[in-house]
């Protein structure tokens, strides 16, 4: 290590947790695993600590032992001192005491972190009640307060709601109420928005920055998105296959590090320009802001979807009118309408980038066109044919011309299917090719996605997450298809990951010229690929234009909500950036 | 993120198995008292012919002439009789143990295998098409479920013509009356498969049904299905026994487990170990299932497996 970052190591008012040379290894014999090694760093009182790294980094791991929730196979070296006392060496009933007492913990996953089968005020007085032991009538009114405090609206007529009640920002404000019950010195803080969307992001960091500085709680920040580290934390700890790479303040790391690695990790974060509110120009119609090709609707929330900007050329490779979805809705009951009435094409060669939140109806709409979703009304032709129209043999060669990447790769590729199995798939469906053409063709695939040949032969729980979505894109191009449908393809992905997938994206494109309907939660990995965008938010179209136009000067509040809340990883500029949204968000 | 901790385990059968009788030791206990059981049922004719025995041979010579009970210590164990002989007919019970074992697993793995091709199809069939077929494939499964079978058996066993031979007759029956448990497990696995991507994947690329269910669907049904068809054959072996207890089972002289418990329960006062000998090999072989089938099914899904709580 050397003398510069453990010279850093030390906060300015003395440490609350440090921790001092750990090694976590997993298993043993020939079979171990060293997640962390050699581990140093320290968190002090009132500062939020952000440990950084992408999956296998070993930044979950070194939290986790800090609570000895690491599974049984887990062997922990080193030290881990708060205020003065090894947590390594506490037995089983001191640290319950410390969990949840003194260090207390908020997961990445709010709704699997509460009970479902008990009420919010059930699970909050328990919380309380374990460590403090009031009697249940005081703990009732400290959960209240708890609830105000993390101001969730009508507190105590949440008491009796239950977690599936409540929408995922709500829930994760519970969590935290729950963590800081009982006055806890650090709150661990596991991935704390990653399950959220963008907007609930951040007005979840909001209320954590609020209650560090109202409580003085320490935070330890677990995270891989550079954007919430810069909004957050005052020290970062960057973190890279069980060692620490660097550490040091936030502006210092995030502007100048020194690390190769920090610059590389920096570097694939995507950046989002920074927003002006666009002012339309012509004369208003009914309901709708105009600008050359770009359109909002006026409304917010928006009552109707925006219509096309132009004329439509000839034939588009999908074209979709009054697209509706109503899921339920039999005898009598009004139904969910997931889709209401969107109109939008892609043009032969063109990439429209489709952003919206979890519920904005996005995925419906990716089902309508790869047919696993039936629509109620509307109509919808891909290559100037309704899917729907077709029947048994033309609907499977329709369905030829359209590839899927799906979110999930691991998921997506059936998990008994060697990689090249899979690749092969869609050429036995569709194509004449066997035999020895048929492993050339899977060989010229695999090395179109710049995978090397060799790992065809393995099955995906083999490869990595990166090489798995490569190898769900091979399959999706292996019939050439007119149109790509990429379903938040790179969400599961590492951020250096995700830049190096889109980038193969781009150049299969520029190489075959499909068209691609790229749908994502995430203005930056959109505002990367696409050429237009269309912003979809309650199953309507708020907003649809040049992407360059859209992001940078959005015309409907909601993108511009939405473009705002987006962290970047710049303190300073995430700081302008923050003040804006907040503007926003209190009109 | 998720922690970095242990890479998923690759739930392949073949892997699992090597696992579940390399690591656990129950299961290792399992597969070796199956294994032997096995071999004695396959080698009972050559076994029984090198000590000089056959499950149907009288000998009144290993029996008291009084009462017909059999000469020696512990039912009339001995150089000749290693398990002893039966009462009032001298019959060797190491023979018949042993030919009983080929019933048993006879019986017990057909049987299964009736209610697993069975199960399998119409589970796996109710679950992706779903709709109207799921509903009556649920349907008839509860009926087949709630229906007093043993009863039915019984009953059948008095009207079935002598022509059908009586093992086939067990075997169809007892695997009839087996596929609904199949079915169930089946179908719920199917559901979960069917929602994962890599089936939408299958349908998206135009995929036909039948080629999306036996290329994506059943491979990866394989886990589940071998643990409930291990686990459900010493259920048929105990199934084929109860009703040759009851004498619907196969028919005297062939040897069984358990029509040799039900003619020792007469004599369990003055001979016990008659009854004893053939108990004992019944419980063993669905002990021995029972172990290797938990084993099998902790290897397949380790969130099952038995981990103690810190």
């Amino acid at each position: 290590m050397s003398p510069r970052p453990a010279a850093e190591a030390e906060p300015a008012g003395g440490a609350l947790l440090s921790v001092e040379h750990v090694d976590v290894v997993f298993g043993t014999g020939g079979r171990a695993t060293h997640a962390v090694r050699d581990v140093s760093w320290s968190v002090g009182a009132g500062e939020v600590v952000a440990v950084v790294g992408e999956s296998g980094s070993g930044k979950t791991v070194t939290a986790m032992s800090l609570l000895g929730l690491l599974p049984s196979t887990a062997h922990v070296g080193g030290r881990a001192l708060l205020r003065g006392r090894d947590l390594f060496a506490l037995d089983p009933e001191e640290l319950r005491r410390v969990r949840g007492g003194e260090v207390a913990m908020v997961f990445q996953e709010p709704m699997s972190a509460l009970n479902p089968v008990l009420s919010i005020g059930d699970q909050l007085t328990e919380a309380v009640r374990v460590h403090s032991g009031a009697s249940r009538a005081a703990a009732r009114e400290r959960a209240v307060e708890l609830l105000t405090l993390v101001r969730l609206p009508d507190p105590a007529g949440r008491m009796r709601a239950y977690p599936h009640e409540m929408s995922g920002g709500q829930l994760q404000r519970v969590v935290i109420a729950m963590a800081v019950a009982n006055d806890p010195a650090l709150l661990v803080a596991d991935e704390p928005t990653t399950a959220l969307d963008v907007t609930v992001q951040a007005e979840v960091l909001q209320l954590l920055r609020d209650l560090t500085a109202r409580t003085g709680t320490s935070v330890l920040l677990i995270t891989h998105d550079m954007g919430v580290v810069a909004d957050l934390a005052d020290r970062v700890v960057v973190m890279r296959a069980g060692r620490v790479v660097e550490q040091g303040p936030v502006r210092r790391v995030l502007r100048a590090p020194q690390e190769e690695y920090t610059r590389e990790l920096l570097a694939a974060v995507l950046d989002l320009p920074a927003a002006a509110a666009g002012a339309a120009a012509g004369a208003p119609e009914e309901g709708v802001l105009r600008r050359g090709a770009h359109v909002a609707v006026t409304s917010d929330p928006a009552t109707r979807s925006v219509p096309e900007a132009g004329a439509v050329q000839d034939e588009p490779v999908l074209a979709v009118r009054g697209l509706e979805v109503v899921f339920g809705g039999r005898f009598g009951s009004a139904g969910v309408r997931a889709v209401d009435g969107i109109d939008l094409h892609v043009a032969r060669g063109e990439v429209l980038g489709l952003v919206g939140e979890s519920g904005s109806g996005k995925s419906t709409v990716a089902g309508c066109v790869s047919g696993l979703v039936r629509r109620t009304g509307g109509t919808l032709s891909v290559a100037g044919v309704d899917p729907e129209s077709l029947r048994g043999r033309p609907l499977r060669r329709l369905r030829s011309r359209v590839g899927v990447v799906f979110q999930d790769p691991l998921s997506s590729l059936d998990p008994r299917a060697s990689a090249a199995d899979s690749i092969a798939e869609p050429l036995l469906l569709h194509s004449d090719l066997r035999g020895a053409a048929l492993t050339a063709r899977v060989q010229e695939l695999l090395e179109s996605v710049a995978l090397p040949v060799a790992l065809g032969q393995r099955f995906p729980h083999e490869l990595s997450g990166g090489q798995r979505q490569r190898v769900s894109i091979a399959r999706a191009i292996a019939l050439e298809p007119e149109l790509l449908l990429a379903d938040e393809p790179t969400s599961a992905l590492d951020v250096s990951v995700q830049a190096r997938v889109l980038d193969l994206l781009a150049g299969l494109r520029a190489e075959l010229g499909f068209a691609c309907l790229f749908i994502s939660h995430d203005l930056a990995v959109v505002g990367r690929v696409a050429d237009r965008v269309a912003v979809l938010h309650r199953g309507r179209l708020v907003e649809q234009g040049p992407t360059a136009d859209v992001l940078s000067s959005p015309l409907h509040p909601y993108t511009q909500r939405l473009v705002a809340a987006a962290p970047v990883a710049d303190p300073d500029a995430q700081r302008e950036r923050r003040l804006a949204w907040q503007g926003l968000a209190r009109a | 993120m998720t922690p970095a901790a242990p890479p998923p385990p690759r739930t392949s059968f073949g892997s699992a198995l090597v696992r579940a009788v390399r690591d656990d030791r129950a299961a290792t206990i399992g597969a070796l008292v199956i294994a032997a059981l096995l071999l004695l049922a396959l080698l009972a004719p050559v076994i029984t012919r090198i000590t000089g025995q056959d499950p149907y041979t009288y000998d009144a010579s290993a029996l008291d002439p009084g009462s017909g009970l059999p000469q020696g210590a512990l039912g009339g164990i001995s150089g000749t009789h290693w398990l002893g002989v039966e009462p009032l007919t001298g019959r060797d019970l190491f023979a018949i143990v042993a030919h009983g074992a080929r019933t048993s697993f006879l019986i017990g793995v057909l049987a299964t295998a009736v209610s697993v091709v069975l199960g399998v199809a119409l589970g796996a069939s109710a679950g992706y098409l779903g709709g109207w077929w799921d509903r009556v494939v649920g349907w008839v499964g509860d009926v087949i479920f709630g229906f007093p079978y043993l009863v039915f058996m019984v009953a059948l066993g008095a009207v079935a013509p002598p022509s059908i031979p009586r093992q086939v007759l067990l075997i169809v029956v007892i695997g009839f009356f087996g596929w609904p448990r199949v079915a169930r497990v089946v179908r719920s696995a199917t559901l979960g498969l069917a929602r994962r991507d890599f089936v939408r994947a299958a349908q998206a690329m135009g995929s036909p049904p039948w080629r999306t269910i036996t290329r994506r669907l059943l491979p990866n049904l394989w886990g589940p299905v071998v643990v409930i068809a291990t686990l459900s054959i010493p259920e048929r072996i105990g199934l084929e026994a109860a009703l040759s207890f009851l004498g619907v089972g196969v028919r005297p002289p062939t040897p069984s487990w358990g029509r040799s418990i039900s003619d020792a329960i007469g004599w369990v006062q003055t001979d016990p170990m008659f009854l004893v000998v053939p108990g004992v090999a019944l419980f063993l072989a669905t002990m021995a299932f029972n172990l290797l089938g938990d084993g099998l099914r902790d290897a397949l899904d380790p969130r099952t497996a038995r981990q103690g709580a810190r």
